[in-house]
């Protein structure tokens, strides 16, 4: 009888999924594949036709796509191999560092950098200029410089990823290419840059796709150089009186398609072959001797480190100290004014913050809770329900997050019978849905990792299924829940792209009191308030990490 | 919508010396019913494409007069497109939330009011406003804005700096040395509207050959220029060239020799505004004597349309710049349908 229960139970609870996730994501795109092909209030394909015919900017979107990919895609892969199989010195604390471009928006990573590398302003050839009397050393306010700014950004993803898998990873096999005389070399060639082949070509897909989406760094970057992409041709649309919404929607969804397109042989070319190796097991993988050669690996790691968070953040910080930015570097004068503006006169400062911290709990535990529930479905009952929960869950992650927000506000502006529009709650749906993709990879992959006898056992016993999930399903996933809502606390935290069209002055959150700033050309203010920003994302996060080895979770 | 003609509009614009003319007064019970009313609604909704750091003085200058309204948690300010893909998608499902607009761009307004969008209303303040800078009592101006050139001294000698529109064609301009706005702004979109008027298709197609650096605001677009990163500074709303701290990092505002470019800023009640009274009294705040030097001298530091605001500070007064604005509203309208795309031929190719 228990499990006749259960299973009513289990099956209800996965059509509510089913519709949950229909709701959530379906709806939204539906909107927009409708407001794509409805331009001014008829049927037409004007829209489509403008967009496909744009060669030059779909070209510069490739660009970014492509050249970001490959960048951070290298970078993370060799930080992973670096920190991960090798005994550089510093490791566990270059390890941690290497990830926390992840805490910083790319916005702001991209405004430090145009500070620093822009042709004539730019702090590196204003002192290059005093110094050494070179007029321009670099210029980072082009092509080139979105495609570096971006890499940066990214590095996390692939070195989170393929740091994972490398963990993970039978050593024997390699162990066997030297036994067989191979040098470290060409075990790391033959063995194991293979066997990393999922990972690598995972984590190249999920950045490619970000990247092709992205807005904020070639928005401040690119823009000003004439070098536009489709992240910049949505907000253009939006922003542009008339509003050219059927264009912003069908960006929206050729980005999708060209992610299905990817994800679809990323499939099949990984199903050609068995990765199986790579197992769910601990093992303690054999670290790599390279002799001196670890010194400069080190190195190498430090260099990112600097690039990508020590110079921006003091950028950020000398931002928002000194008075105003000037060509002269003697003019130069040093204060707490714009601190002084941000906690005391900008009227958005401590509503936004109360906004954001709300907004960043709620998705991190709703989306959590959503994730491991819709993973459960997934993971543990394959069939026709599971194939659609995983692959609908997965289409935020490629549509833009400003066209998301666009549907989510075509769809709650009519559902009346659901009236969240102009309220908190509908920057919260926007988030969820957003941020569903990371949920539910994130666990999956925990769940995939536990093994089904455990839940099994449980249910045999006569426990029910909300008492097997509760007392081991739960605890035994506790870490990566831990760690995937700090990820989507700090990802909300963040979020621009959709706050900016669902906001009003009540609901504002900290992204959008920044980024008005940025659009205010309130440069210093901004640096101020970003600051605080980081900190109350480090504090938070350092508040959970204790919180959660007291525990005894991390 | 009957066209208003640059020259009566000028002279009704420029006629500041004039002695006000009788002012109808709201009869102490018509105003006390807006009140009633309003006190019913207990909120006001705005929205608007204006991003002024003091802009919350004026809120709450007209929070303090009806302390029973909720003024903030309706308000959305966005760049002009966002604010109206919000408002007609309110509109057309029916679910409008936003009582007032008012954005930089004189277009949306015409096109509203001739689709029956907007919510007629006399405001005993009209009396106060030349005829031109209202159309009907549908809208009425609250705000003038003019686009001039800027450059930085510490950058640019003086003597190299640009005088007339025509001016920024020459070699010394080409290649990310000139800073425009992008097609988004309103003010944008009049400047370059009437400088094609004045000066021709191939000015403007030469001005896109100089390869300018491209920027989403006014606001950034003084930024890149304090940083040097430019020279001169083409579509510059007029009051950023002359605030304080750009005066003192060395921005010089330039009134070019043909003229200065005006765009208007008017304010309207959307039909089916969720609280009409609250947006009727916003409205009369908006364009009072006490409202309109707020928010036009005292916080936007610009020109206002009312004959007893004073000019803005440290700037010329209107009728000595050489005001420019559209003669043809039809063709005005018909360009703005268009004007994105014709921006990103000329700017973007």
């Amino acid at each position: 009888m228990a499990l006749r229960g259960g299973f009513s139970t289990e099956t209800a609870v996965g059509a509510g999924l089913g519709a949950v996730v229909t709701w959530l994501v379906i709806l939204p795109l539906a909107a927009v594949a409708i407001g794509a092909a409805t331009d001014t209030g008829g049927l037409s394909a004007r829209p489509f036709l403008d967009v496909l015919g744009s060669g030059r900017i779909i070209a510069n979107t490739v660009i970014v796509g492509v050249g970001a990919t490959a960048i951070a895609v290298a970078v993370g892969g060799a930080l992973a191999l670096t920190l991960a199989r090798i005994e550089t010195p510093g490791r566990a604390l270059l390890s941690r560092l290497v990830t926390v471009p992840l805490y910083i928006t790319p916005l702001l990573t991209a405004i430090a950098w145009s500070w620093l590398g822009s042709p004539r302003g730019g702090l590196i050839n204003l002192v290059c200029r005093r110094l050494l009397g070179i007029d321009s050393l670099v210029d980072l306010e082009t092509g080139g410089g979105v495609v570096f700014v971006s890499a940066l950004a990214y590095v996390p993803l692939p070195f989170l990823l393929i740091s994972a898998a490398l963990r993970s990873m039978d050593p024997s096999l390699e162990e066997s290419a030297r036994i067989h005389g191979g040098s470290t070399f060409q075990s790391l060639r033959l063995v194991t840059l293979p066997l990393m082949l999922p990972s690598i070509v995972g984590s190249a897909l999920l950045v490619f796709v970000q990247a092709m989406g992205l807005f904020s760094v070639p928005a401040v970057l690119g823009m000003p150089s004439g070098f536009y992409v489709a992240g910049t041709e949505i907000y253009r649309s939006l922003n542009n009186f008339p509003p050219r919404l059927a264009q912003a929607a069908v960006w929206g969804l050729l980005l999708l398609a060209v992610t299905a397109g990817l994800t679809w042989l990323q499939t099949a070319f990984l199903r050609r072959n068995s990765y199986a190796t790579v197992t769910g097991k601990a093992f303690r993988p054999r670290m790599l001797e390279i002799g001196w050669a670890r010194h400069l690996l080190a190195l190498f790691a430090i260099f990112y480190v600097a690039v990508a968070v020590v110079l921006p953040v003091a950028t950020l910080l000398w931002a928002a100290l000194v008075n105003f930015i000037t060509v002269d570097l003697d003019l130069m004068a040093f204060g707490l004014k714009h601190f002084r503006y941000v906690l005391f006169e900008y009227p958005k400062t401590y509503l936004a913050m109360e906004n954001s911290l709300v907004l960043g709990v709620a998705t991190a535990t709703l989306g959590c809770a959503l994730g491991l529930a819709l993973s459960w479905s997934i993971v543990r009952r394959p069939g026709r329900l599971s194939v659609y929960l995983d692959q609908v869950s997965m289409f935020p992650l490629a549509v833009p997050s400003m066209v998301l927000a666009l549907g989510v506000l075509w769809v709650y502006v009519r559902a009346k019978a659901l009236p969240i529009y102009g309220t908190i709650s509908i920057l919260l749906i926007a988030y969820l849905t957003h941020y569903l993709p990371i949920a539910v990879r994130a666990g999956s992959g925990a769940l995939r990792q536990l093994h089904s006898e455990l839940e099994d056992a449980a249910r045999l016993t006569g426990a029910s299924w909300g008492r097997t999930i509760r007392w081991i399903t739960l605890p035994l996933t506790r870490p990566t829940l831990v760690a995937t809502w700090s990820l989507l606390f700090i990802l909300s935290v963040q979020e621009i792209s959709s706050s900016i069209l669902l906001y009003t002055s009540r609901t504002t959150v900290l992204s959008v009191a920044v980024f008005d700033l940025w659009e205010a050309g309130n440069v210093n203010a901004l640096a101020a308030l970003s600051v605080i920003q980081l900190a109350i994302t480090f504090l938070a996060l350092l508040a959970l990490s204790r919180a959660g080895r007291r525990e005894g979770v991390a | 919508m009957t066209g208003f003609h640059r020259r009566t509009l000028l002279r009704g614009l420029l006629a500041g010396a004039m002695t006000l003319p009788y002012m109808r007064r709201a009869s102490a019970e018509e105003q006390a019913a807006l009140v009633e009313g309003a006190k019913k609604e207990g909120a006001l909704a705005f929205a608007t494409s204006v991003s002024a750091a003091g802009f919350p003085k004026f809120m709450d200058a007209f929070k303090a007069k009806y302390p029973f309204l909720d003024v903030s948690s309706g308000y959305y300010s966005a760049p002009t497109g966002r604010v109206l893909a919000r408002v007609a998608a309110e509109m057309s499902s029916g679910n409008l939330s936003f009582d007032a607009l008012h954005i930089a761009n004189l277009v949306p307004y015409l096109q509203m009011a001739r689709s029956g969008q907007l919510l007629p209303y006399h405001s005993p303040e009209l009396a106060a406003f030349p005829e031109d800078a209202h159309g009907g009592d549908f809208w009425t101006t609250a705000r003038i804005i003019g686009v001039i050139m800027a450059y930085n001294k510490n950058v640019l000698a003086p003597e190299k700096a640009p005088k007339s529109w025509l001016d920024i064609l020459k070699p010394d301009f080409k290649g990310r040395k000139l800073i425009i706005q992008d097609s988004a702004a309103g003010t944008s979109f009049n400047q370059m509207y009437i400088l094609e008027k004045l000066l021709g298709i191939d000015f403007m197609r030469k001005w896109g050959e100089q390869k300018p650096i491209i920027v989403a605001t006014s606001a950034q677009l003084i930024d890149l220029l304090v940083r040097g990163e430019a020279l001169v500074g083409a579509t510059v709303d007029h009051f950023r060239a002359f605030e304080p701290d750009a005066v003192k990092a060395g921005i010089v505002g330039i009134y070019p020799t043909e003229g200065m470019p005006l765009a208007l800023a008017p304010i309207a009640i959307l039909k089916g505004a969720p609280h009409p009274n609250a947006a009727k009294l916003f409205v009369d705040f908006t364009l009072s004597h006490d409202g309109n030097t707020l928010l036009a001298h005292d916080i936007f530091n610009v020109y206002s349309p009312r004959r007893d605001v004073p000019p803005p500070e440290r700037q010329l007064p209107l009728a000595e710049t050489k005001p420019l604005l559209p003669q043809d509203l039809a063709d005005y309208e018909k360009a703005s349908a268009n004007f994105p795309e014709h921006f990103d031929s000329i700017f973007k190719t």
